[in-house]
């Protein structure tokens, strides 16, 4: 390897790095400050500024990272071709998903164009299974699709506030959504 | 006037008070940005009055979304006194949701306010909604497998998402009720 290469895949590894610990602060506490993500990194604060000219730029990158895994993680959900396992599966993998980093998106209400972007994306795997199960009869036809994410978003947000609030643990709040989205998705 | 009574003098206060509130809560929902001066022409009284009893602007928005709030809890309750079976009441309850929430969407910055008072009247016996789905649970016309407290808390949270999806164009205004009522409705009762 060369020493310009050497260098090109060192300041991968270093971007990276950052990205994955400045997820897994933000994720936890969205006021983490890019000195505490250089600290948690190990490297200097000026490395991070080599990657990440500002703040909002390294919040844009966390936040299309954090989408790639949802859109991984939603497709495995509903891969299964019985539709009650896929519905169950959505509604888990949306409460994990929000639970893991609903807290980063709380206060960013309509801040990050990634985010906003991802929300009417049409090919999204939840909105992708939801119009291709329909289209085959696995699911009512008498609702919008555009409705039904809709409905799942809102009992995915009523789980999560079960589980803040300590009424349910993770576990109730999953199997809670899971009845509710299957009486609502495969009635009608 | 000393000759007036204290017990007139509050009296007064009250109704000066209320009919602030009112005017508010009328003006308000066409133009959110009406400003003190008008909200106190259309009530009828001095400005001065109204920042006798609101300090500001946002005291008054507090004390709006109070009123509406107790407005929207006696209509639910209505609601339920004369409802016949559970479907008709959710159904009845979805609209009445809708109504109010598009209506008084200026409040939107209100609405954990609104969502506590919810879960009050959701939340343990009691409470009217509460006593509702738990009496109907209790003759088997709704779910057994869930706490009456769930069904009730997603139901609100879809409501709102109703409400959010027809303010933001994605679902048309006369497409909302029935859309709503058959999802709540499948929410309680889901083999019908």
């Amino acid at each position: 390897m060369s020493s310009d290469e050497q260098l090109r895949s060192d300041a991968e590894r270093n971007r990276r790095l950052v990205l994955e610990i400045a997820t897994e602060l933000l994720s936890r506490d969205p006021q983490a400050s890019l000195q505490e993500i250089a600290d948690a990194c190990g490297i200097g604060r000026t490395t991070i500024y080599r990657h990440f000219p500002n703040r909002e730029n390294l919040l844009e990158a966390v936040t299309a990272a954090i989408i790639d895994t949802a859109r991984v993680e939603t497709m495995a959900a509903v891969a299964d071709p019985d539709p009650e396992i896929a519905i169950r599966g959505l509604g888990a993998a949306s409460i994990d998903l929000a639970l893991r980093y609903g807290r980063l998106f709380a206060d960013r209400d309509g801040q990050s164009a990634t985010y906003e972007a991802f929300k009417v994306d049409d090919t999204s795997p939840a909105r992708r299974f939801l119009t291709t199960a329909r289209e085959r009869g696995a699911i009512r036809a008498d609702m919008p699709v555009e409705w039904l994410r809709s409905v799942i978003q809102a009992v995915t947000f009523t789980a999560i506030n079960e589980v803040d609030a300590g009424t349910s643990s993770i576990e109730e709040a999953v199997q809670l959504a899971g009845d509710t989205l299957v009486a609502v998705l495969l009635t009608g | 006037m000393r000759m007036e009574s204290d017990a007139a003098q509050r009296r007064d206060a009250v109704l000066n008070r209320q009919a602030v509130i009112d005017a508010a809560a009328a003006l308000l929902p066409a133009d959110p940005d009406a400003g003190m001066q008008e909200i106190a022409d259309a009530a009828a009284v001095g400005r001065s009055t109204v920042y006798r009893h609101f300090a500001n602007r946002e005291e008054l928005f507090d004390a709006v979304a109070a009123d509406v709030i107790g407005r929207g809890i006696a209509e639910v309750e209505e609601i339920l006194a004369k409802a016949d079976g559970v479907e008709d009441a959710l159904c009845a309850i979805g609209e009445l949701g809708i109504e109010f929430g598009l209506r008084y969407r200026f409040l939107y910055s209100h609405r954990e306010e609104a969502r506590a008072a919810v879960m009050r009247m959701t939340g343990d016996r009691g409470a009217p909604l509460w006593d509702f789905l738990n009496a109907a649970q209790e003759r088997g016309e709704i779910r057994g497998d869930q706490p009456v407290a769930w069904i009730a808390k997603a139901q609100f949270e879809v409501m709102t998402a109703m409400i959010g999806d027809v303010l933001a164009g994605r679902i048309a205004r006369e497409d909302a009720p029935e859309l709503l009522g058959d999802t709540l409705v499948a929410m309680a009762i889901p083999s019908r």
